[in-house]
């Protein structure tokens, strides 16, 4: 199981729309998804139009040691599937933060996302201590923001965590004529990861987000098939696709108990 | 009174006179006695005339007389009655031999003893009967030069312990005429013209015997499977002498100074002529003329005017005999063919061997030495085969060829030839054959003629072993004397050895001999008074024999050869596949071992590594060197672009920094 999350270091750079349309991709390519929700405002349960209202979810889970399946929701979507983490999960850290571990990495599926909420705190330690891989999604508003936050949370991935960086997305790019070629290679260069892919501001598909609670949200790579958005997802879905850099073998409970939590954040 | 006493003195006289003729001639001793009693009477009647008182005396006299001429009388009856000749079975006695032996009474197996005397008869033994002579020098049958003196025409008839003598020309002092089983023994036959005739017999056993000065001593006609044994035949024309005669046995009997042949075989086959001594017989010592197939072994032959004569003879075996000292050659061939003469000694003689118009002979291990003339004489004679013999100072030359109608006679058998004692090479290769060839016969106009292509550096010397029935011969060729050889054989422990004494004077010794495998099987082991010789090698083996060649300094040494059992030599051990998998393997195992500890300690390293430093300060020094290593990149990316990058610059400020974010968002 490929288990990877999306790391960000502000709000509003799109990371839960990324993460849902990214999904909906793979699932659409027959791989197993199944997407952890880690946002407490549940912007993906918006998004895909799934109510977990009525049923268990993870925190239930760790909490009463039953198997995950039982939190897993099917979505309208094929082999694309929803865990509600049910609260933040930085609440795991004072729960159970190796149960929630063994938890997620039980689980059967091809793809595991894991979409935490900015900032970057103990959410983002939980779910970078979890998962395999990151990728690093940069915004053209306070880029400079955002390439800080990078250069730190790849430091952090790559010496502490033992999560392993596959790239970065530029997403919502107003002028497109600033990320010239060499712009993008001089960033490349600075983080030490290549460009994954490119996505331009789209009102169209910022819409698809909604409010906060909407009923009107919508996958915006199921609506607008074919479009530049669709089609840099799907670039982003074929890298995930492809063989990805090994990552750093590690006993997820185990690194959790003797690197992350003896941090006491 | 004086006519008295003159009587008297005859009457005493008489048998004095019987006492002193005995027994031999009871006629005239009974006459004797008659005369005594006669003349004692007429004393008596003189007596009474002359003085009556003295007849009382003379009575008394008289009858002491007639007491002493009684028992004169008796004894001269005795003499009278007792025959010389007994048969001790029936208890009868017989005035002759013949009488005894034609005698109703007398029955085959009946002993007759003759009292000594002389017979004056011409015996007829048609009985199995024994005679036994009281003295064989005292009890005489005599045939008066008449016919045979003692003719044996039944079976089984023993005769001994006679002398023999006086047959007439033509006849024979023993004659056994197509008869069998008899026994002649220690008896004295001579002055016959056969001594001991044997004709058309078979079986019959003549031993002990001194058959002397007749013209044939011993003379078997037609006769087979005979044993003529410790006899003396001597001072006749023919000692012994076999005519058409064979599978008769001749040993140890002595067979010399007679004036023709010592022992002459006519043609006869399959005879055995063994240890008789053959001395000083004016012909032939021992002749064989057209025989065959005879064995004739271990004699003395010496002193003959030839030793040993073979005319027109084939297939004879000669074998160990001492020819020496004759007047002419020691073995002379005539027209004889395919005969083996082996081992013999022929020394001192004028000539050593001589072969006339003579072909395929071998002539092996004969020892030809000190004879006046030549070694070997081969006239006119082909295909013969010489090796393994030694000829040594024979005076004119060892070899004669004298004629170019010798050919293709072999002086080696391909691996040996003879020791030369004129032989110069040498033999550096040291194997006992010297490098270069012999020449047997060196002509002016044709070169060498022929030679011994392998001429022995030594004498050849056989030694005959007898073991589980088989005769065995060890042979050795040796410049040393050997003596004392002895083969030491212990089925049990299979310790078979050969030892002997080797000595010599001066100089370096060598010995080659040939071991058949049968007696000691190889590896061997040599040793010369315990030590190993100076050289000591393998000169060839052929599967039955082996060939060894060994040396010393020459004195008195103790050779001993001994099976020496060996362990058998492991292949060696890099010819063996096996040990290039255990090498493999264990280089294999070595490497891994190797690399194994090194791994284990470089993990044990990072293991102490990782021990002594926590994950957090791995991490922390990996950030930092990170921060470090991009801080020029960060640089030129502020500069290209007019922006200022300010990541934080330690994992400590990273996780602090987290913590105020989510301590505002909390607030927020």
């Amino acid at each position: 199981m490929k288990s990877i999350t999306f790391a960000v270091s502000k709000g509003g750079v799109g990371k839960s729309l990324v993460t849902a349309n990214v999904g909906a991709a793979l699932a659409e390519k027959g791989k197993k998804v199944v997407l952890v929700e880690g946002d407490p405002n549940k912007p993906l349960q918006t998004i895909l139009g799934v109510d977990t209202s009525s049923g268990f979810k993870l925190d239930e889970v760790v909490k009463r040691d039953m198997k995950i399946e039982k939190a897993i929701y099917s979505t309208e979507f094929d082999n694309l599937f929803l865990v509600p983490s049910g609260v933040s999960l930085q609440d795991y850290f004072e729960m159970d933060p190796i149960k929630f571990a063994k938890k997620l990495t039980s689980l059967k599926a091809d793809f595991m996302l894991i979409d935490v909420p900015f900032p970057l705190g103990k959410a983002a330690f939980l779910s970078l201590g979890v998962c395999q891989h990151f990728v690093i999604i940069l915004t053209e508003d306070e880029f400079v923001l955002c390439v800080e936050s990078a250069i730190d949370t790849i430091r952090l991935g790559r010496y502490f965590l033992k999560c392993v960086p596959l790239g970065f997305i530029l997403n919502r790019i107003k002028t497109p004529d600033k990320f010239t070629g060499e712009f993008v290679k001089d960033i490349e260069d600075l983080l030490e990861i290549s460009c994954i892919a490119q996505i331009r501001e789209d009102p169209k598909v910022t819409k698809s987000y909604g409010e906060v609670g909407s009923q009107k949200a919508f996958l915006a790579y199921q609506r607008f098939r074919g479009s530049r958005f669709a089609k840099s997802i799907d670039e982003i879905a074929a890298v995930l696709l492809g063989e990805l850099p090994k990552p750093e073998k590690k006993d997820v409970a185990k690194f959790i108990q003797e690197v992350i939590r003896p941090l006491k954040l | 009174m004086q006519i008295t006493e003159d009587w008297l003195k005859q009457a005493k006289k008489d048998p004095k006179h019987v006492k002193r003729i005995g027994g031999a001639d009871h006629e005239w001793s009974g006459f004797s006695a008659r005369q005594a009693a006669e003349k004692s009477v007429k004393a008596l009647f003189q007596a009474f005339r002359v003085e009556l008182k003295k007849v009382l005396c003379v009575s008394v006299l008289v009858l002491l007389m007639i007491f002493s001429l009684t028992n004169a009388l008796r004894f001269n009856a005795s003499a009278a009655l007792g025959l010389p000749v007994h048969n001790i079975d029936a208890g009868l006695d017989y005035a002759t031999i013949q009488e005894a032996i034609n005698a109703d009474a007398t029955l085959d197996g009946h002993v007759i003893h003759v009292d000594a005397g002389t017979y004056y008869e011409h015996v007829v033994v048609n009985k199995s009967v024994s005679l036994v002579g009281e003295n064989k020098f005292k009890t005489i049958v005599d045939g008066r030069a008449s016919r045979t003196v003692i003719l044996v025409v039944a079976k089984n008839v023993h005769v001994t312990g006679f002398t023999i003598r006086n047959s007439s020309a033509g006849y024979s002092g023993i004659h056994i005429y197509h008869s069998s089983g008899n026994n002649v023994s220690h008896n004295i036959i001579k002055n016959n013209y056969h001594g001991i005739y044997i004709y058309g017999s078979s079986g019959n056993v003549v031993t002990g015997n001194e058959v002397l000065s007749n013209e044939y001593g011993i003379h078997l006609y037609g006769s087979s499977n005979n044993t003529l044994d410790g006899n003396n035949a001597s001072n006749n024309m023919n000692g012994i002498h076999l005519d058409v005669s064979s599978n008769n046995t001749l040993s140890g009997n002595n067979v010399s100074l007679n004036s023709w042949n010592g022992i002459y075989l006519y043609g006869s086959s399959d005879n055995i002529l063994s240890c008789n001594i053959v001395s000083s017989n004016y012909g032939r010592g021992i002749r064989l003329h057209g025989s065959s197939d005879n064995f004739v072994t271990s004699n003395d032959v010496s002193s003959n005017e030839y030793g040993v004569h073979l005319y027109g003879s084939s297939n004879n075996t000669f074998s160990g005999n001492n020819v020496f000292s004759n007047n002419e050659y020691g073995i002379h061939f005539y027209g004889s063919n395919n005969n083996a003469i082996t081992g013999n000694v022929v020394s001192n003689n004028t000539g050593g061997i001589w072969l006339i118009d003579s072909g395929n002979n071998t002539f092996i291990g004969n020892n030809v030495s000190s004879n006046n003339e030549y070694g070997i004489s081969l006239w006119n004679s082909s295909h013969n085969m010489i090796f393994h013999n030694n000829f040594i100072n024979n005076l004119i030359n060892n070899v004669e060829q004298p004629s170019s109608t010798c050919f293709s006679n072999s002086w080696d058998n391909g691996v040996d030839g003879n020791f030369w004692g004129d032989y110069e090479g040498s033999d550096m290769n040291m194997d006992g054959i010297g490098d270069t060839p012999h020449p047997v016969d060196e002509r002016l106009w044709l070169g060498v003629h022929s030679q011994d292509n392998y001429p022995l550096m030594g004498q050849f010397l056989q030694f005959g072993i007898a073991m589980e029935n088989q005769s065995y011969t060890v042979d050795i060729v040796s410049n040393s004397r050997i003596s004392r050889f002895q083969y030491h054989h212990d089925p049990d422990d299979k310790i078979n050895a050969v030892s002997f004494k080797v000595n010599g004077t001066e100089g370096r010794g060598f010995c080659r001999i040939s071991i058949p495998h049968t007696l000691i099987e190889p590896p061997y082991t040599v040793t010369v008074d315990d030590d190993p010789p100076l050289y000591n090698d393998t000169v060839r083996t052929n599967g039955t024999h082996t060939w060894l060649y060994f040396t010393y300094l020459h004195s008195e040494h103790e050779v001993m050869i001994v099976y020496t059992p060996i362990m058998p030599l492991e292949p060696l051990i890099w010819s063996q596949w096996w040990f290039w998998g255990i090498l493999g393997l264990a280089l294999a195992a070595v490497s891994l071992a190797s690399f194994n500890i090194k791994y284990r300690r470089m993990v044990t390293e990072q293991k102490k590594v990782i021990q002594a430093y926590s994950p957090f300060e791995i991490a922390r020094a990996l950030f930092k060197a990170d921060v470090e290593r991009r801080r020029v990149k960060i640089g030129e990316f502020e500069e290209k672009y007019g922006v200022r990058i300010r990541p934080h610059s330690t994992l400590e400020d990273v996780i602090r920094i987290l913590e105020s974010r989510e301590k505002e968002e909390e607030k927020s």
